[in-house]
């Protein structure tokens, strides 16, 4: 019996790409200094109080395998708590009396629905309230669904039309005042209802795990609730309103700042701010963020100014005495940022070998724009409240035994004192195993990245975005 | 992970062909690829001899990363994509639908395979040029490969494959798409079985509607596309795509309609296009892979299954007939299998597919739009300038080269003159001169010297500073580039066209450039018709231009200059209707190279021909049924000829005398190896291989009634493309065949008639050529004879001696372990078989053991030997069996000897009653006792004498097999 999916001697090729960034030069981004549990990707904070919601009614999140659809306690699944039902809702408020988006999984359910599922099933359940009876489900499965969905069905012989239609017919009734938003809030919850019927009953469909929003649950459980046994304390945050009370923000900006998790967050939350994400767009404050330690030692009212932002919030002194520290961390992760795009666009032109010199001429060839803030931070790392800060930094990973980060950072702030940025840079990348040493001044490339798209320092956006809406929420906007 | 992934079979291509490259195994390197990432050159070793056979964009692509000094590259338009390396032992073969690029080697989803075989000497680059590598290597499917490439290089025809496509059963078949179009005829083949549930998946990145058409167009003569359902596995075009590389909707729709269903699967999104059934994640990368899968029910109600892996796209230039169309090879698997393998394989594949909706086909019209609307230029290669341009008449060949072309200096050539009959290419050099005019002319000399003589390609040397490719704007597009701009007009060389240019060709006026990026267009350029860009290099390079032949000057008129229709007598042999076809004089066609068919296209046989010059006549029955007489011209003049004429028969009175001719016409002569008399003549065949000659035999009773010097026969090797026939006299071997051919032959009949010889024709036969695999079957006839022989103690029925053949003694040539264990040996012992009797002692090496008995001296002993295979499975009934034939006189020399006659050995007889007759035994040191005495209590012929020594007792008609 072969176990080929090919019979030998024929093969396929194509194995998938590992997923993992190149890692020339930064050996890791260490946001967990400066927004912990924030990444590329993560969702509005609606859905970190719908996860406290979740909690609250007694879901075991570890148990929601399919909570884009339904949330399950035990064996009862309860659509009207999944993801999608409060996403459907969320983008017909938001079609109707324009409030905030919160919708999530346009990219995910791609398997399920089309492109434009939102909007496309928001207007088809607009047609369904209009007229149930003579309702179109053909239209609105070939509408709604992607074909790859389709294609499924259609080899399963699942009649997705048929089932469709015979769940939402007999279920669905029209509020007895003519409730516009309730007729359509009825509908969508039959929906999706419906669907987790039909995903449910029809085993053979392959139907995705998955929440979407693993992203914001984390940050919940593991950044919030850090040091919490109980959402007690939590309760004001635990609901389903798609908008943020003033209350509520308070209680989530207190909340964190009763764990050092926390509270790296909400200095980031007070720098950005200091930046009026309410008045600026990412890419304004993202410059500013750049230069965030010279901003801030310059300023004197730094604090002041960034604080009054919260109005009658109360901070932490423990807080405001460490937003000095991280500005700095801020600045780090530009660095390492910066140095993994050279050393990227480096490899991509420099395949075989590199000596001393091609870096130092590499690094001459690039245009102000290109290294001007690496260059920058390794000048200004001379200074002692850096030093100072890198050290702290560099004990901290220690404690956390992580030893080679820590490395790479003593190796850092070693080669400052010694060394040109070309030879620093060199060390670095030697140190990273990108460089192995032929020669005395000849160096191998080990790995030739297979993406070289460009470095960032990932999470930014979200985290500019998050303090928007918490700014915002406070304000009344 | 890669463990994991390989146990799946599906390889890291990067890692593994990387690593074949760079660890100094081989030193010789021949891609014969579409496309390759120049870096990648930096994996050779140093000092490797590398040859890139690859189409002039990637030439251009190396020529520009500078690494022409490490390696060679021959401009040849291929989409196949065969990777050879090898060293002095041994070569290693990749193939498959990926190129030597970043993307086909570690990001596509490809197919690939390789096979390594031992070189039976040295290869070097430049015999691929010469030719005649046929059996280079012992494996051969390499062997194929290399006749393919080295075929393909100096523009032979592909014949060693073709013979193998046409006359073995191997499970793996190489195909291709040249000339002889084995891929296009192995569907066919395949398809001819087909009865009903027809199912074609095809599995291709790219399609378009011609390709489709010109996929199914050979077999739709055998079914009814409304019997096929067409399955295409791809992906979803984006605007990477070129142009007509993708089916519109409405194409789908037509298509729909043609077949009973025609069906695009794309790619599903995310996850889901990702990850098979059985949880194996394969990379989102483009599917490069080109599978064509067969299904059907077979006439016996069967279920069949096919497979060819390619490199052919469902593309016009895959799958179209015109000379333009690409190189692209195939592996035909057969085995059932294997088969039933790759059929499970596509039901899991396809659950990564879904079929479009209506929104995605209007998404992918849209996508296709946009790919044909972003494409504003044609790109314009010197070859294709050349192609344009070039003029040939029977004595000159011109080069009209108009002054704002590219600028060309230094013009030399070589016309390739190919004999249509026999291959036979020759070449005739050609000086040019420059004209006044701008235009150059060289004389040509040869062309109308040899019949049969057509041009088949005009090599060109040339010096120019033309760089490759020039951008001809597509005319619908012009005015989009063309901007008004105070009353002047400017052409705007924005996005695709931003580049150095160094020349602008404006109608047919060139302008020099200086970095522009907006060109005034001249007022006196009225209306502006076409725009071409160029680059130049600094200095003018050699460059290499070879164009296929489109006409044949000298074959000006047509194939049949005139016919004429008589009915003729032959003395004993009757009234004949004799057709005189004259025909061109510059060709010289063998009688077989026209066909004869009625009214109702049925096949008209002749019965006999003459050749005068250039006049044949045709023999045909008088009695013939039609009114008009069709000839067509065939192969190989088809392709220059296309031609036909008809001839009308006129009333003749119908005889009914029989006649000897109709007696001859049904004759079959017949083939036999000399000194190969077995007692079934049917398995001759069997034995025919490339070291065996051939004779053939007319029947005896034709002999008695026929002088016999007229008798002789005509025999031709019958391949897909023309041979041609040859007459030689009986007493004439065949001795000019090559394995895997069949050769065809007839009896002629010769009759002199005036000026004419009339050769009248008997009934086909053939055989098959196998390859030979048995080198030699040794013979220990002095190994296993007594010291002394107590004769006068013996009866008659005793063994006096052994002959012995060991299994390790039997020597083979080729594929020397697929042989290992598969042979049968039978012998005859004066026209009688001998009777195996197997003895078990877990011998190794199988031994055979023939006795000679006391009664046999003073007699002939005539023994054949014949070597066969147990198993007649698809890949040894390729191979010949063997024979051998030995002849033994024992006799009595004097009273102390036994002698064998031819053989320089004698037994001394014993002459002493106290005599001891133990020493004929036959010793098997490494054999235990308990096994002898196992292989004693179960054949009552045996005496076990002491541990390791047998007696045996053998019947007189015994062949004794240890195993």
């Amino acid at each position: 019996m072969e176990e080929n999916l090919l019979p030998k001697p024929f093969y396929l090729t194509g194995i998938p790409k590992s997923g993992e960034r190149a890692k020339l030069f930064r050996p890791k981004e260490l946001r967990e200094f400066v927004f912990p549990e924030i990444g590329m990707i993560m969702y509005p904070i609606f859905w970190v109080k719908y996860t406290l919601y979740l909690i609250k009614k007694g879901y075991d999140l570890s148990e929601q395998k399919y909570l884009f659809f339904w949330a399950q306690k035990e064996d009862k699944l309860e659509p009207l708590d999944g993801v999608l039902y409060y996403s459907l809702l969320s983008k017909f408020l938001n079609q109707e009396y324009n409030k905030i988006d919160v919708s999530v999984g346009k990219r995910w359910a791609k398997w399920i629905f089309k492109d434009n599922w939102e909007n496309n099933i928001i207007n088809e359940i607009r047609k369904f309230t209009r007229n149930p009876n003579n309702f179109d489900y053909s239209e609105f499965v070939e509408n709604v669904f992607s074909s790859d969905f389709k294609t499924d069905c259609s080899r399963l012989k699942i009649n997705l039309f048929k089932q469709l239609k015979s769940e939402m017919s007999k279920k669905y009734i029209p509020s007895k005042n003519n409730n516009y938003n309730q007729d359509i809030q009825n509908a969508i919850g039959i929906f999706v209802k419906s669907l987790t019927n039909i995903l449910v009953s029809n085993k053979e469909l392959d139907v995705e795990e998955g929440s979407v929003i693993r992203p914001n649950i984390n940050f919940t459980t593991k950044v919030l609730m850090n040091s919490q046994k109980d959402i007690s304390n939590l309760s004001i945050l635990s609901n389903t309103n798609f908008e943020f009370t003033p209350d509520e923000l308070k209680k989530f900006i207190s909340v964190l700042q009763n764990n050092q998790r926390g509270k790296y967050f909400v200095r980031s939350l007070l720098i950005i701010s200091y930046f009026d994400p309410l008045n600026h767009n990412n890419e304004y404050i993202e410059n500013k963020l750049r230069n965030v330690y010279n901003i801030y030692s310059k300023v004197s009212n730094f604090k002041e100014k960034s604080t009054k932002k919260f109005n009658e919030i109360k901070f932490d002194k423990q807080i405001l005495d460490g937003l000095e520290q991280t500005c700095f961390y801020w600045e780090l992760n530009y660095f390492l940022a910066d140095g993994e795009e050279i050393a990227r666009m480096l490899f991509k032109k420099n395949r075989g070998f590199i000596s001393e010199k091609t870096i130092e001429e590499y690094i001459s060839s690039l245009s102000i724009n290109e290294i001007e803030n690496f260059l920058e931070f390794l000048e200004a790392l001379q200074k002692k409240e850096r030093k100072v800060f890198l050290k702290i930094l560099i004990e901290k990973l220690r404690n956390k035994n992580q030893n080679d980060i820590a490395d790479f950072l003593e190796k850092l702030l070693i080669g400052i004192k010694k060394y040109k940025p070309s030879k620093i840079f060199l060390d670095l990348l030697i140190f990273q195993g990108s460089l192995e040493q032929e020669t005395e001044s000849l160096y191998s490339v080990t790995e030739i990245p297979e993406d070289t798209s460009s470095a960032f320092f990932y999470g930014i956006d979200p985290m500019i975005d998050w303090s928007r809406t918490v700014l915002r929420g406070l304000n009344h906007e | 992970m890669n463990k994991h992934y390989l146990e799946n079979g599906i390889l890291n291509l990067k890692e593994i062909f990387k690593n074949d490259i760079c660890s100094k195994d081989f030193n010789n390197f021949l891609f014969f690829t579409y496309s390759i990432d120049p870096e990648y050159i930096n994996w050779f070793p140093e000092k490797s001899n590398i040859l890139f056979c690859v189409n002039k964009k990637i030439h251009e692509k190396v020529k520009e990363s500078g690494f022409l000094n490490k390696v060679k590259i021959k401009s040849i338009d291929t989409h196949a994509k065969l990777y050879l390396m090898w060293n002095k032992k041994e070569i290693k073969c990749w193939t498959g639908s990926f190129n030597f690029t970043k993307k086909g080697l570690s990001e596509n989803i490809e197919w690939a395979t390789c096979f390594c075989g031992e070189l039976k000497h040295p290869l070097d680059i430049q015999d691929f040029v010469n030719g005649n590598l046929r059996f280079s290597t012992d494996n051969l499917l390499i062997n194929q490969i290399i006749d393919f490439i080295s075929k393909k290089m100096n523009g032979n025809e592909e014949y060693f494959s073709d013979n193998i496509f046409l006359n073995t059963s191997f499970n793996t078949i190489f195909l291709h798409n040249q000339g002889t179009n084995t891929l296009r005829k192995t569907i066919v083949q395949i398809l001819k079985k087909a009865k009903k549930s027809i199912k074609i998946t095809y599995i291709t990145p790219f399609i378009n509607k011609s390709g489709v058409l010109n996929f199914t167009k050979n077999f739709e003569n055998l079914i009814n596309p409304k019997k096929i359902d067409l399955e295409i596995i791809t992906n979803k075009p984006d605007l990477s795509y070129g142009e007509n590389t993708f089916l519109k909707s409405e194409q789908i729709e037509d298509l729909n309609n043609k077949y009973r269903e025609f069906k695009i699967l794309k790619r599903k999104q995310k996850k889901k296009g990702k990850f098979l059934p059985n949880g194996t994640e394969l990379s989102e990368g483009f599917i490069h892979l080109k599978l064509i899968h067969i299904f059907f029910i077979n006439d016996k109600g069967e279920e069949e299954k096919h497979s060819i892996f390619t490199s052919s796209n469902l593309t016009q230039s895959a799958w179209g007939e015109d000379d333009s169309k690409n190189t692209e090879i195939g592996i035909w698997v057969k085995d059932e299998v294997k088969n039933d393998a790759i059929h499970s394989f596509i039901d899991i594949f396809r659950n990564c597919f879904s079929e479009p909706d209506k929104d995605e086909l209007d998404d992918i019209d849209r996508t296709i739009d946009e790919i044909e609307n972003k494409n504003l230029v044609e790109e314009y290669w010197l070859d294709d300038y050349i192609k344009n341009n070039i003029r040939i008449n029977k004595n000159n060949i011109t080069v009209e080269w108009a002054k704002y072309l590219p600028k060309i200096t230094d013009l030399n050539g070589k016309i390739f003159y190919k004999n249509l009959l026999n291959g036979e290419i020759t070449n005739e050099k050609i000086t040019f001169d420059k004209m006044n005019n701008s235009n150059f002319c060289g004389k040509i000399s040869n062309l109308v010297k040899v019949k049969n003589s057509i041009i088949d390609f005009i090599e060109l040397d040339l010096k120019s500073n033309f760089k490759p490719p020039e951008f001809k704007i597509k005319s619908r597009f012009i005015n989009k580039v063309i901007s008004h701009q105070n009353k002047k007009r400017i052409l705007e060389l924005k996005d695709k066209l931003n580049d150095n240019w160094n020349e602008v060709i404006l109608n047919e006026e060139m302008i020099t450039l200086k970095n522009n990026t907006e060109i005034e267009i001249p007022d006196d350029i009225k209306d502006v018709n076409a725009i071409s860009l160029r680059k130049c290099y600094n200095s003018f390079e050699k460059t290499n231009i070879i164009i296929k032949a489109k006409s044949q000057p000298h074959l000006n008129s047509s194939f049949f200059i005139d016919s004429r229709l008589t009915v003729e007598s032959l003395n004993d042999f009757g009234n004949f209707i004799r057709l005189d076809l004259t025909v061109n004089e510059k060709i010289d066609p063998p009688f077989d190279t026209i066909d004869f068919i009625d009214n109702e296209k049925n096949q008209i046989d002749y019965l006999g021909f003459s050749k005068n010059k250039n006049k044949i006549s045709y023999f045909f029955d008088q009695n013939i049924d039609c009114e008009k007489i069709k000839a067509i011209v065939k192969e190989p003049y088809k392709k220059y000829f296309n031609e036909s004429i008809k001839i009308k028969i006129p009333v003749l009175k119908k005889v009914n005398v029989s006649k000897i001719v109709d007696v001859i016409k049904d004759i079959k002569f017949i083939h036999k190896i000399p000194g190969l008399d077995i007692h079934d003549p049917s398995l001759i065949d069997n034995f025919i291989s490339e070291k065996t000659k051939i004779k053939i035999f007319s029947p005896s009773d034709l002999i008695s009634t026929i002088n016999s010097t007229k008798i002789k026969y005509i025999c031709k090797k019958e391949m897909l493309f023309y041979n041609p026939p040859k007459i030689f006299n009986l007493n004439c071997e065949i001795d000019f065949i090559e394995p895997f051919t069949r050769v065809s032959y007839r009896g002629v009949i010769q009759v002199k008639k005036d000026n004419d010889e009339i050769n009248l024709l008997t009934d086909k036969n053939s055989f098959v050529v196998r390859k030979n695999i048995i080198n030699k079957i040794l013979i220990q006839d002095k190994q296993k004879i007594p010291g002394e022989l107590p004769l006068d103690k013996m009866k008659n029925n005793d063994p006096i001696f052994w002959l012995l053949i060991n299994e390790k003694n039997i020597k083979t040539n080729f594929l020397s372990k697929e042989f290992n264990n598969n042979f049968h040996l039978d012998v005859w012992k004066n026209d009688v078989k001998l009777i195996q009797k197997n003895i078990f002692v877990n011998n190794i090496d199988k031994s055979y053991y023939i006795p000679i008995f006391k009664d046999e001296i003073g007699k002939k002993i005539e023994l054949l030997f014949i070597l066969s295979y147990n198993s007649d499975n698809s890949f040894f009934s390729n191979f010949a069996w063997s024979y051998r034939r030995e002849e033994y006189n024992i006799i009595r020399w004097g009273m102390k000897n036994i002698k064998v006659g031819q053989k320089n050995w004698s037994i001394p007889v014993k002459n002493n009653n106290d005599a001891d007759y133990s020493d004929l035994y036959i010793d098997f040191p490494s054999i235990s006792k308990y096994r002898l005495d196992d292989a004693s209590r179960k054949n009552d012929f045996i005496t076990l004498i002491s541990p390791n020594k047998i007696y045996l007792h053998p019947n007189e008609n015994m062949l004794v097999c240890f195993t």
